[in-house]
């Protein structure tokens, strides 16, 4: 998979969120943006995710623009914000109501994305009784089980332990080295550092390239 | 396929939580008033006349008589902005919690809408379905009939002024008039909400809707969306006999409009949603 962002623009009433973003982002890689709260991550993440439609400029994925093309990426995979599911299933009859939307995965695909997040695929407490980390986990699991080409991450590792966020960064290496382009957003600048092989900094709508 | 299954996500998260009992609380209220006061008077209404109770409506306003200006349908209004309401946040609530994983997985903008399209009807359905078991129960428990034909003596006591003696209806006109009218009405109307909900905050399209309500009352044509779902404004209940203004509005050319206005607010709706940024709630 190929993304080109091509001098893209946003602005959402008069204020400006991205400004001439232009990127090439490929397969195989971890894609980081590092940034200050509002500085522009999500809604980049919005952008290639199909969420939100550039004022200026353009997407394309393998040559395809997003928007006219198509709506949305042919297989993505996304944790944008808080993870949000139904509160009276268990996490595991959400993935399940999810993944029968396209039928890619069974039983067994589910279960081990929740294994590799954390989470004991046989827990019987609904959503609603979750902890904040179990929540990250289970969105961290939807996001990964069907085995996306495209996987945008935004703050991966939230209300994570530290044992919890070195769990999850393998489990991204894991999804990179299977080939699937990774872009995660986090405000957390070292540890971006250790997981990205190209970092980005994301200032008032601007993208720039730094050294990982 | 996909769009199957994401109208069975909608039915399972929109249908089976939404508080439903809130249309068929209000006409329960409006039953039960209606049965007292049919039994003082030695009656027994059927479920016809509690479905004309309940969208009765009022007749139309004749410019000469002041009074009318005041006499607003707040039965009426009422039921219907319940209906209207359970309808209100369902779409944004989902597309700002987990209905994003739906819609990235659905893969196209316009199905995705024309599912909460389908499950705005069927949502609209279920309360005219509670609104309707409410009527045939408390039926039931004053011990009416469960027949659809409505009555002259009862008809008078819902608030008919103008009805003449011998008047009746049919058990298929009091279903046009009583049951299909309003529920296309609001079936519309919950579209056109819906709808505006893609420009506009949804406590200001539920204002709008309710705007429309208003002015259906004072408005007397049958493409003013709202004034086909009051019974009294059918022209089987207020003939042109008495004059061109007390003459009611076809039931079946109001019907036709309010169909007209849902297929335009879905094409509106389809075309809108295509180019809307899907946002989160902070932002």
């Amino acid at each position: 998979m190929r993304i080109e962002i091509r001098d893209v623009t946003k602005t959402i009433k008069s204020a400006l969120i991205l400004d001439r973003v232009t990127l090439t982002l490929e397969s195989g890689r971890i894609y980081g943006l590092q940034g200050p709260n509002g500085s522009g991550k999500t809604m980049l993440m919005r952008l290639v995710a199909g969420l939100i439609r550039p004022t200026k400029g353009e997407v394309l994925i393998d040559g395809r623009r997003l928007g006219r093309d198509m709506d949305f990426p042919p297989s993505l995979g996304l944790l944008i914000e808080n993870p949000a599911f139904l509160p009276e299933y268990t996490g595991k009859r959400n993935l399940e109501l999810l993944a029968g939307l396209q039928n890619r995965i069974g039983d067994g695909e589910i279960r081990t994305a929740m294994t590799d997040a954390g989470l004991d695929p046989d827990d019987r407490r609904k959503y609603r009784k979750y902890s904040l980390g179990m929540k990250q986990r289970l969105g961290i699991a939807a996001a990964v089980m069907e085995k996306p080409e495209l996987l945008l991450l935004d703050e991966p590792t939230n209300a994570l332990d530290e044992g919890g966020v070195e769990e999850i960064c393998r489990l991204i290496r894991r999804e990179r080295d299977r080939g699937a382009l990774v872009i995660a957003a986090c405000h957390d600048r070292e540890l971006l550092e250790g997981l990205a092989d190209e970092l980005y900094t994301v200032a008032e709508g601007r993208v720039e390239r730094r050294e990982a | 396929m996909s769009w199957i299954k994401v109208l069975a996500h909608d039915l399972r998260c929109g249908l089976l939580r939404r508080r439903y009992f809130l249309a068929p609380a209000l006409v329960l209220l409006a039953f039960l008033r209606l049965g007292e006061a049919a039994s003082a008077a030695g009656l027994s209404p059927s479920l016809g006349d509690m479905m004309l109770y309940a969208f009765g409506g009022i007749e139309p306003i004749v410019a000469n008589n002041l009074r009318d200006f005041l006499d607003m349908p707040f039965r009426w209004l009422l039921i219907m902005s319940s209906v209207l309401l359970i309808n209100l946040d369902y779409m944004l609530n989902d597309l700002t919690y987990s209905g994003q994983q739906v819609i990235v997985r659905c893969r196209s903008r316009s199905g995705w809408f024309l599912s909460k399209c389908v499950w705005s009807f069927l949502s609209t359905a279920l309360c005219f379905a509670a609104m309707l078991l409410t009527a045939a129960l408390c039926d039931a428990c004053f011990g009416g009939r469960l027949t659809l034909e409505s009555t002259f003596e009862l008809s008078r006591l819902i608030g008919g002024r103008y009805i003449t003696e011998g008047f009746s209806l049919t058990a298929w006109q009091t279903l046009a008039a009583g049951l299909a009218a309003p529920f296309v009405t609001l079936a519309a109307l919950s579209m056109l909400q819906m709808t505006l909900c893609l420009f506009t905050k949804p406590v200001v399209s539920f204002l709008i809707c309710q705007i429309q309500l208003i002015a259906a009352v004072f408005i007397k044509s049958p493409f003013c969306l709202g004034e086909g779902a009051m019974v009294m404004r059918s022209s089987w209940v207020a003939p042109n006999s008495l004059g061109p203004e007390y003459a009611g509005v076809s039931t079946y050319l109001s019907m036709g409009s309010a169909l007209a206005v849902a297929v335009l607010c879905v094409a509106v709706g389809v075309l809108k949603f295509r180019r809307t940024d899907i946002l989160g709630l902070e932002e």
